[in-house]
């Protein structure tokens, strides 16, 4: 078995290993606040962006 | 990009992606997470989306994600070059989304002014500007300004979609 090869199933081993509980992990991450907080500053941020957007202007300009 | 990134594992929703740094401070467990901007499908793309990226540490009730800490696990290439290689295989399976990212501003990037984790992102993208370029476009947010992105100009928040 090449190094490479063992380096990754070493590591995809410990990968299962962590992720074991995987199902609590992903919901306790996923209502996590912190997460929540940035999505919706993420929301805040694009909605004061001033429209028209580069790629709207691009669309609108492709399709004249 | 061709540079050495870990494997990770993918939730079956899509929504997080794991994997693990490993460096001198041993092994980290390390999340990528990539949700849906609420209200963001009337825009042209069919919908922007926000990634976050942190490391998963134990809280009171389970766990979380953090993205303040400095693991300083000496292969801060190789996590970000994973957090890239995720980012470019979800749009390549969303083409057309729109990635939006921007790193946590911690104590040294508010004394230094810059988002330090944006300096590691544009970082990335400068350095492989002509192979990322071909496939991507990008643009940069500077002071709530939405612009092409131009290599060498710092921004607050990058965003990304395909060609």
């Amino acid at each position: 078995m090449s190094m490479e090869k063992h380096t990754t199933q070493e590591h995809e081993a410990m990968l299962e290993e962590l992720l074991k509980d995987k199902e609590r992990i992903y919901e306790a991450i996923r209502n996590s606040p912190f997460l929540k907080k940035k999505n919706e500053k993420a929301a805040e941020d694009f909605a004061k962006l001033q429209r028209p957007f580069p790629w709207e202007k691009a669309k609108s300009e492709t399709d004249s | 990009m061709n540079k050495d990134t870990y494997p990770f594992y993918r939730a079956e929703d899509n929504s997080l992606y794991f994997f693990i740094s490993k460096g001198i401070h041993g092994n980290i467990q390390k999340v990528v997470s990539i949700n849906k901007i609420p209200d963001s499908s009337d825009y042209p793309s069919e919908s922007a989306y926000n990634l976050g990226f942190g490391d998963v540490v134990a809280a009171y009730d389970g766990w979380t994600l953090d993205d303040s800490p400095r693991s300083g696990n000496g292969d801060m290439p190789k996590v970000i070059a994973t957090v890239a290689r995720i980012a470019m295989e979800f749009l390549r399976e969303h083409p057309e989304s729109l990635l939006s990212l921007e790193g946590y501003m911690d104590e040294k990037s508010t004394m230094q002014g810059k988002n330090q984790r944006n300096v590691l992102y544009q970082r990335a993208i400068n350095s492989n500007w002509l192979q990322l370029s071909a496939e991507f476009r990008f643009w940069g947010v500077k002071s709530g300004e939405i612009a092409d992105y131009i290599v060498g100009n710092q921004y607050d928040k990058i965003l990304v979609g395909c060609k």
